[in-house]
């Protein structure tokens, strides 16, 4: 048997979407590269949002979350089962890489700290998954994906705690809080900085979540019939056709984006 | 990881900016426009036609590139190109069709065989037959009425043959309303100075054929069709010079505007209703 690969949802999108709405709705779900348009990887790069095409915590996050809902039902340890499992068979199904591994076994290690009644154990897992990556996969410690990967959700452990009431203040403290350790590494190794990226974050920040939501729909309902999967094609037609006119907007501004 | 990133009131938030997002663009939507759109595919060509609701695509560029150029100008959801014109089979002209393919329908393409020896690219060829494209040839004085405008084919002429590719490019022209804008290809200067024969005239827009090549510029026949505006399709700093120093200055002592998409991106012309 085969493993399937997130390629064959993409002719599911070509069929609703135009580019490069198509190729950044799969990025954004399955972190497959935006090959069809270069130059729309550029812009990502100077407003400082490539990372909305990398596979991250976020998408572990979300798939956690689905997967518990719809299985709360069925009780504690089954629910959380399904969600250890449904994580492995995303990692394998995506492929493998840094990031999503880092994700992966932070997110399997909060759902068995679920299970056993534990409470705050993000940074614990965040040790843990880096002392796991270090045996099984020790060339990963020297690529970058990795040190960004950790850096942002070092920064968001640390920093990204808000008790504010307004979602736009607690949006961007998890956007800086992650940008903290980010923006130095990227300094460091690609010599380079965007000083516009804490405000692209903040303008995008929102709607990633429920984008991946109608997303992973059009995917699904999309793969099963055409007319299924229409209308949460629109509503991503709308989320996308946002996301790039604020990418395309910023990446135009004047003294943004420094190379050395 | 505590908090789940998603609520419900995410969700609608999103999905009403969603939906305005959507009523901007329907209420801003050109799809009523009729336009010409030269996209700037690198060294290629590729040049998007909306005319009265029916999308032309003419020559699809060296690669991918052509669909980002139509996700731009083609309206939403619009999945369906009536017509494709490849002015002769070579790469930089057809490259793009196995990625336009993807996404698009295409009804109909006209292309022409190279010597009526059915020397379609193999790649090409599959690409027709896997699609269901119609696929049809068009030679001179052949005519494609598209509501109140047309498409008139100037060249070639049935059972030409010739060694260069280049000589068997399709020339033919757009026309709505007065408005004239004549396609090349990559029609050389030998073939042009026979065109020149047949009553030309005027055009607003000419295509410059072969990317601004040395030769393919022919001066009687530039003084025929007396272009307002004269486009180059061609990739910043290509192996292959081009566009030459030669067509430059004569486009230039002719005060004939030049666009370029290496220099302007994607040209776009709106064309009267």
């Amino acid at each position: 048997m085969s493993i399937p690969h997130p390629e064959i949802f993409l002719p599911v999108f070509n069929a609703y979407l135009p580019e490069p709405h198509s190729s950044l709705l799969s990025g954004i779900i399955f972190g497959t590269n935006l090959k069809t348009s270069k130059e729309f990887y550029e812009s990502l790069r100077t407003v400082g949002l490539l990372h909305i095409v990398v596979l991250s915590g976020i998408n572990i996050t979300l798939l956690t979350v689905i997967i518990s809902s719809l299985t709360k039902n069925l009780g504690k340890l089954v629910s959380i089962l399904i969600t250890i499992l449904s994580i492995i068979f995303f990692v394998i199904f995506v492929g493998p890489e840094a990031p999503i591994i880092r994700a992966a076994i932070m997110g399997l290690l909060t759902s068995v700290a679920i299970l056993y009644g534990r409470k705050y154990f993000v940074i614990y897992s965040l040790i843990l998954s880096i002392i796991f990556i270090g045996i099984f996969f020790p060339l990963w410690l020297t690529t970058i994906s990795l040190w960004l990967s950790y850096g942002a959700t070092f920064g968001i452990i640390l920093f990204g705690r808000s008790s504010s009431k307004w979602s736009v203040c607690k949006d961007l403290r998890v956007s800086l809080a992650a940008q903290i350790f980010t923006t130095p590494i990227i300094f460091i190794y690609f010599k380079q900085v965007s000083i516009i990226a804490p405000i692209s974050n903040l303008f995008v920040s929102g709607i990633i979540a429920p984008l991946m939501i109608f997303g992973f729909l059009t995917a699904i309902l999309g793969k099963i019939n055409y007319f299924l999967g229409y209308i949460p094609s629109l509503i991503c037609y709308g989320l996308l056709s946002y996301l790039i006119f604020v990418v395309e907007t910023l990446s135009k501004l004047p003294f943004i984006f420094f190379k050395f | 990881m505590e908090e789940s990133p998603v609520t419900a009131r995410s969700i609608l938030l999103a999905t009403l900016l969603s939906l305005f997002v959507l009523m901007t663009i329907h209420l801003r939507s050109s799809s009523n426009i009729n336009k010409v759109v030269f996209c700037n595919v690198g060294q290629g060509d590729a040049s998007y036609v909306r005319l009265n609701h029916v999308d032309i695509l003419i020559d699809a560029g060296p690669d991918s590139k052509v669909v980002n150029c139509l996700g731009k100008y083609m309206p939403a959801f619009d999945k369906k190109i009536e017509l494709v014109i490849i002015s002769h089979p070579q790469k930089d002209h057809y490259g793009g069709l196995s990625s336009v393919v993807k996404y698009y329908k295409i009804n109909r393409i006209i292309i022409n065989e190279l010597d009526g020896k059915k020397k379609l690219p193999l790649e090409l060829k599959n690409i027709i037959i896997k699609n269901n494209i119609y696929s049809i040839s068009a030679y001179y004085k052949d005519l494609i009425n598209i509501s109140n405008g047309r498409i008139v084919f100037y060249w070639p002429v049935r059972l030409f043959t010739s060694a260069d590719p280049n000589d068997l490019s399709m020339v033919f022209s757009l026309e709505l309303n007065g408005f004239r804008l004549l396609y090349t290809g990559d029609i050389t200067s030998k073939i042009l100075s026979r065109l020149s024969r047949l009553s030309i005239e005027k055009f607003n827009v000419i295509k410059i054929p072969h990317h601004g090549s040395k030769y393919s510029l022919n001066k009687k026949f530039l003084r025929l069709a007396d272009p307002d505006y004269a486009v180059i399709s061609v990739s910043k700093n290509n192996s292959y010079g081009h566009p030459t120093h030669e067509v430059l200055d004569y486009l230039k002592a002719q005060n004939i505007k030049i666009k370029r998409t290496d220099l302007d991106g994607d040209i776009v012309f709106k064309l009267p209703n």
